[in-house]
């Protein structure tokens, strides 16, 4: 009892109070990992290539406050980094995941949510048509907007736990609403739906004995 | 003959003992004096205010602030040139000051908010938005103001400053009583060591005993904590207040070495004024002899 007291007052190292949060992301992941391995024969590369699903095994699941990926989309002039979890300090540096909801590819809804007058500013230009890219570790998706649209805080609440919308993978991204507008606390929600367009699924694959 | 070496024997024992308790009371002085000038003292509590402090009070300041505008909506370049360090750094030291003495102090946050005022009517402004005074978009620039001006004074009072406070005025109220008590206790036991000798000198070792163990009791354990840096993974934040715990632990554990190499030289001192006595002893005892 009295070594797990010290312990929780007195950890192994000094607490870190870097501002810079941590990152998994590695935006050359994919280019290094294209590249032709010598040792492997040709018939594992086209075996690879022709491969349309990722194994869950090889997907490194990030920690709280760490970015995964980056998302962009040139038409609105959207970029910011992705980071898993969404508290206050987080939505500072970026756009911050719900953990609700999930990792792109696994075919279930991601939700992201950023500030309106930071990295989110952007999607006042949104429009049906513009194609958003995912970057992550293993796959690099692309998704493809459906809808923009102005929801109360409330009702937005009720649409995102509502299960049915987690049948097919769609990123949502939402911010503050209006803009540029001194209102105090802000009740709307301005949100963006994308279909996926294009990626690979992520399953768990039985393992062979 | 076989009487004579057994009190002898018992002589050595009690003083022995009292040794021991001698070391104990010379310990707990030295702590009192540490805890003293370390802690308790205002000018060795404002030593471990260096820069860093003020640096990292500024930093605190600055994340607080943007986490509270981000969600407003509100620009947060307005938070640029808002907060100085020679202010924080004022407002510290007052604020540390005022706790301490308890006069009180309030934060001189009148320029700050004027800055962060101005630049969110020009931001605006520059973005077109027209802000009429007396209007609902003026009260809600008014209460961010408000709300910034607060974060700041919370961030240049120390955390946990109240108890801290408490603390070392309850210290104070035991202080004189406790090194009282433990420097009679110390004159009490030195006299029955040196009254229990015949010759001197040889309480003087005893007592020299006792000052060394003081001195080893109170070296080995900060030596060990300030070779380990134990102290460093302690659970303080924000950073400021980490900081400060740190430096005043690695301040208090110096200080109870350098008591420590005072009680040595002490020991020393008794050692040779020991042995200039026992000589003395046994030229005299010679010259008698002859």
């Amino acid at each position: 009892m009295v070594s797990s007291t010290i312990s929780f007052l007195v950890a192994d190292e000094a607490p870190a109070f870097s501002s810079e949060l941590s990152s998994i992301y590695n935006p050359d992941a994919l280019k290094q990992a294209d590249k032709p391995n010598k040792e492997s024969s040709s018939a594992e590369a086209t075996k690879k290539d022709e491969s349309k699903q990722i194994d869950g095994k090889d997907v490194q699941f990030p920690l709280s406050g760490e970015q995964y990926g980056q998302i962009t989309c040139d038409e609105i002039g959207l970029n910011a980094p992705v980071y898993w979890y969404d508290d206050d300090e987080i939505l500072a540096y970026g756009v911050g995941q719900s953990l609700i909801s999930n990792l792109p590819g696994f075919g279930e809804v991601i939700i992201l949510s950023g500030h309106n007058n930071t990295f989110f500013a952007c999607l006042q230009n949104a429009a049906v048509g513009n194609v958003i890219k995912f970057g992550t570790n293993y796959c690099d998706y692309e998704y493809t907007v459906t809808n923009v649209q102005v929801y109360n805080e409330n009702d937005l609440e009720d649409l995102l736990i509502d299960k049915t919308r987690y049948e097919k993978e769609e990123l949502i991204l939402y911010t503050c609403y209006p803009f540029h507008a001194i209102t105090g606390r802000k009740t709307d929600r301005l949100v963006v739906f994308a279909d996926r367009t294009a990626g690979r699924d992520v399953i768990w694959k039985e393992e062979t004995t | 003959m076989k009487h004579r070496s057994k009190r002898s024997a018992s002589r050595n024992a009690v003083s022995l003992v009292f040794g021991f308790f001698l070391s104990l009371s010379l310990l707990f002085i030295m702590i009192l004096l540490v805890l003293r000038v370390g802690i308790v003292s205002r000018v060795g509590f404002v030593s471990v205010m260096d820069n860093d402090y003020y640096r990292y009070t500024l930093d605190y300041i600055e994340d607080q602030a943007r986490y509270y505008t981000l969600p407003t909506g509100i620009d947060p370049s307005v938070l640029e040139g808002v907060f100085s360090i020679d202010e924080v750094r004022n407002d510290v030291d007052g604020m540390l000051s005022g706790k301490l003495n308890g006069s009180g102090y309030n934060p001189k946050t009148d320029a700050m908010s004027k800055r962060l005022s101005d630049n969110v009517y020009r931001i605006f402004a520059a973005d077109g938005v027209a802000i009429a005074e007396g209007s609902s978009a003026d009260e809600i620039v008014t209460s961010y103001v408000d709300e910034i001006t607060s974060i700041y004074k919370e961030a240049v009072t120390m955390p946990g400053i109240d108890m801290i406070v408490r603390v070392r005025e309850e210290f104070r109220q035991w202080y004189v009583v406790g090194l009282v008590t433990f420097v009679a206790l110390s004159a009490v036991l030195i006299a029955s060591i040196v009254r229990l000798h015949h010759y001197k000198h040889r309480a003087l070792r005893y007592i020299s005993y006792s000052v060394g163990g003081a001195s080893l009791m109170g070296f080995v354990l900060p030596l060990i904590l300030l070779l380990s840096g134990f102290y460093k993974g302690l659970s303080l934040s924000p950073q400021h207040f980490y900081h400060f715990g740190v430096s005043l632990i690695s301040r208090v554990l110096t200080l109870f070495m350098i008591g420590a190499g005072v009680l040595f030289v002490l020991m020393l001192m008794i050692i040779v004024i020991a042995t200039r006595m026992r000589t003395n002893a046994v030229k005299k005892h010679r010259r008698r002899s002859s």
